[in-house]
Formats: structure tokens, sequence, C-alpha cells
């Protein structure tokens, strides 16, 4: 099945592209603490929003290709605007972080973040009910839940929660962060085991791995900054795990819809 | 050979087999044909019996198989003498189980007997019972016809459908579809089961529970896979598929589901 989506000329140099931009990225952030954070920001972040964007076009133009009335123009209706906000969310960051030079937590990327959760909460409903077919594995997916709660909750959320130097809007921006990634990273993986053994499954578990990735990054970054380990003038082990896999979800967000594309001979 | 049949208002019977060699005389066509034994007659082309043109019978044997049978059909017989008889001549075909055409049942009789087919010809009420009996086996041919070449084009369908979701979606989404056909047609008490993408049709099915289930595995497909590419799916099938075949489907509103 890899090898099916290997064999595509286009798949090849899209993967091709996105390890190109991941080296890039890696490099860029082993120059941190020469290059400074802005100087690494003012290259990451619009490359951030590029390939946040790129996500939004493919989720675009699978609605397209989609016909008026059919169930899937629905999914892909929704994960546009989800990824639109996200994006846009991205660049507001990045115009706050680079332009402003404030710190963009909390800000009105957030709004725009947390509006993003909505489509794509009803994205993943509506594929998982288009798939019509009972949720394999419950428990496995149960049991990676809980594990993924868990883990969020004692290491991030509730020391958070305790601590007096998060606002409350900031408490509940990580607590929904946290939870929410969780919750679409998960309802992701049960269109995965949903679709084993098919092409599907393919673009549908980079997506997932995607989505999973943030909420390491999301946990991960929140984290790192109520501790205040993240960004500063050199690097820390928790900036660069926040942001280079971060990147690597948007990618795997990217292709995975690109993947989805070539196999509906989109593109 | 028609030394008797000139005048007379008695008709005589005879059955061939599809290739129009004689199997069976009545005594009426040995009394009026006469001079020679049904023994010697079975086995005989009929052109050769009758003493007419190959062609004529061939073209007899073909208007019976296509039409199911031919009535009135003015025979010119030349008989011993060189004398030529003009006969009327009907035919019925007949079929086997399947409907397969495995002969024709002719009947002969002057031209004065022309209206006798309800009333003086002896063979008038047999024949008039076998002509609707044709009519209803034509019938039930086309109906027959028409139930193959709908099972035909459904199976195809649904395997192509199982097919598409074993490639695209894999065997849980293929199970799905399977068990969906198969709780409709058991709430339904339709004889039509899935198996691992084969299909078992117990009995004849109308047409509407053939468009209903290929409907709902269409809709099914299109759920999780996309217009797009059901639609390719379907076409590929189609583009192999006897034009027959598709105009039945047609018919039958199964066609075009896009």
């Amino acid at each position: 099945m890899t090898s099916t989506l290997l064999e595509d000329r286009r798949m090849r140099g899209a993967l091709l592209a996105g390890m190109l931009v991941m080296g890039g990225i890696i490099l860029l952030y082993g120059f941190y603490n020469r290059l400074g954070p802005l100087t690494v920001a003012a290259v990451y972040d619009p490359v951030l929003v590029i390939v946040a964007l790129g996500g939004a076009v493919g989720a675009l133009l699978l609605w397209r290709a989609s016909e008026r009335g059919e169930q899937l123009r629905q999914v892909w209706g929704w994960l546009t605007v989800g990824l639109f906000l996200w994006a846009f969310a991205e660049a507001l960051w990045g115009f706050f972080e680079l332009f402003l030079q404030q710190d963009p937590f909390p800000s009105a990327a957030d709004a725009a973040w947390t509006v993003g959760y909505v489509p794509l909460f009803v994205t993943l409903v509506l594929r998982f009910r288009s798939l019509r077919t009972a949720l394999p594995y419950p428990l496995a997916l149960i049991l990676i839940g809980a594990a993924g709660l868990a883990v969020a909750v004692i290491f991030v959320i509730a020391p958070i929660l305790a601590s007096d130097e998060y606002s409350l809007l900031e408490k509940a921006l990580t607590t929904f962060y946290g939870v929410g990634d969780l919750v679409v990273g998960l309802m992701a993986l049960a269109c995965v085991f949903v679709l084993i053994g098919g092409r599907l499954s393919w673009p549908w578990a980079i997506i997932t791995a995607g989505l999973l990735i943030m909420t390491v990054c999301d946990l991960l970054y929140y984290y790192a900054d109520w501790s205040g380990t993240y960004g500063g003038p050199t690097l820390t082990v928790a900036t660069a795990l926040a942001d280079i896999p971060y990147l690597a979800a948007y990618l795997a967000l990217t292709l995975g819809l690109y993947s989805q594309m070539r196999l509906e001979g989109i593109g | 050979m028609a030394a008797g049949i000139a005048g007379s208002d008695i008709s005589a019977l005879l059955f061939t087999d599809a290739w129009g060699r004689v199997v069976f005389v009545d005594s009426n066509f040995l009394h009026l044909f006469g001079g020679r034994s049904a023994g010697s007659l079975v086995g005989e082309p009929l052109y050769r019996v009758l003493n007419v043109e190959r062609q004529t019978v061939s073209s007899l044997l073909s208007d019976v198989a296509k039409a199911g049978y031919v009535q009135g059909v003015p025979l010119d017989i030349q008989d011993a003498s060189g004398q030529v008889v003009t006969l009327l001549c009907s035919g019925v075909a007949t079929y086997d189980d399947k409907g397969t055409f495995i002969g024709m049942d002719v009947t002969l009789h002057p031209p004065e007997a022309r209206g006798s087919l309800g009333t003086p010809s002896i063979h008038g009420d047999v024949i008039l019972a076998r002509i609707r009996q044709i009519e209803a086996e034509v019938q039930k041919r086309k109906y027959r016809q028409q139930q193959t070449a709908l099972q035909t084009y459904f199976t195809a369908h649904i395997n192509a459908l199982h097919i598409l979701l074993g490639r695209m979606a894999g065997p849980r989404v293929c199970r799905s579809l399977q068990d969906t056909l198969n709780q409709m047609a058991d709430r339904n008490g339709w004889p039509v089961r899935l198996a691992d993408g084969g299909v078992t049709i117990g009995d004849e099915l109308e047409a509407g529970v053939y468009r209903v289930l290929l409907a709902e595995a269409v809709s099914f497909s299109v759920s999780v896979v996309g217009r797009r590419l059901t639609a390719q799916e379907m076409s590929a099938v189609e583009a192999g598929m006897d034009a027959r075949l598709l105009e039945a489907a047609r018919q039958a509103g199964m066609r075009p589901f896009f």
C-alpha cells in the first residue's frame, strides 16, 4: 500500500519537498543561537503559514472536486474552513511575534485556533459517519485516549491549572488545546482504524499523525512557555521539540491531503 | 404426394426439430399425403417431405423461432404428378424448460379451411391453445431474459463496487457494505445474499429489488470513496457490457446512476 503511494511521481516529489522543508528548518534551528530567535521566527513563521495554507488549499481542491449533495463535499468543506482558520491563526501569531514583537499567547490568534476546532471536529464526525462502519478496536482507542489524557493532565494541564503564573484565559486555552487536540487526533485515528487495509487509510494515517504530533507539540509548548523554557536567546530542547515537530505536523496534514488528492486523481 | 389434399378440408399435423427434420406426422398427414409410412418420413428434412424449396422451410423455421408462431402462410407444394397445390401452413414453436427453441408444430390445411382455426379444422382448437401457450412462453422467455440481464448487471456492479471499496477503504468497509445489503434483503425477505464479494440470488427478483439494492450499494460507495471514483468504476464495468444488457438495465430504471 505504501509502495502504491510512493509509486506516484508527484507524491514522491511532494514528500521530497516536505523533507527539504524539514531539513531546512532543522538547519535553521541549528543556527538558532547565532541567528537569534527573531531571525529564526522571521523564517519559521512564514514557512509555517505557507505549509498550513497548503493544507487548507488541498482541502479546498478536494471540496471543489466533489459534487453538490455529496457527503464527502461536506467533509472537505468543513475541513477547508477549519484549516483556513488555523492558517489564519498562524499568520496572526507570526504578525504579533514579528511585527508587534508581542508574546502572541493569548491573542486574537487563539480565537481563530479555538473556532477552527469546531469545523475540524465536524469534519471528523462526518468522515467517520460517511464510512458507515462500526468502530473497530474501541478498547484500543479508549486506552490510547486515556493514556494521552493522563499524560496531558498529569504533566501539563494540572500543573498549569494549579499555578498562579497563567491567567484564567491562558489556563482555559491550555486545557482546551490539550483536550481538543487529543479528541481531534483520536477521531482521526478512528477513521484510520476503519480504513486499515485500504488505500484511503494512508492519507488519513498521515493526517492523524499530523494531528497527534500537533497534540504533543502544543502540550510541550504550553508546558515550556509556562515553565519559562521556551524561546529566549539560546535554543532549548523544549523550544526545538515544540517548534520543529509542529511544522512537521502541518506538513503531515498537507501531505495527507495531497495524497488523498492523488488517490482521487486530482492535482 | 398430395394426392388427396386438394378439395379436402382436413388438416394435417407434423412436428419438426429445430433444424427442420420431421419428428412426427399424424394419420391425417399420411392419409392426405399418401404413399409413405410415418417411419420413412421421420428424420427426413421437411422441405424434402413437402417437396418445396429448402429456403422456404428455412425461412418458415426462422420466422417461427423468432415470433413463436406463424399463421396461414401459403405453401406451393408439388405433388407426385407434378401438380402444384397451394396449402396454408401454420407453425408454432416448441421450447424446452430453459426456453430454448427445439422445434415447431406444423399444421397444413387447404385454402378452403383458412378460417378453420376457430371452427372446421379438427386441429383448430389445438392450434389456438398452442398459440396461447406459445405467447405465454414467449412472454416468460422475455421475462427470463430480462431477469438474466438484470441479474448480470446487478452482480457485475456489486462485484465492482466491492472490489473498489476493498482496494480503497479496506476489508472492514467491504464487510460493512455486505452487511448493509444483507440486512436490507433480510428485512424485506429478498432471496439475495452477499458473501466475500460474491452475490447469490436464490430466486427470481423483481427489477425494483435489484434497483433498490444497487442504489444502496452506490450510495454506500459514494459516501466512502466519493462519486468520482464510484462513477469511474461503474463506467468501466458498463464499458464491457453488451448493449442489450444496458438497455434492459435502463428499462428497469437501474441506470444511469449519475
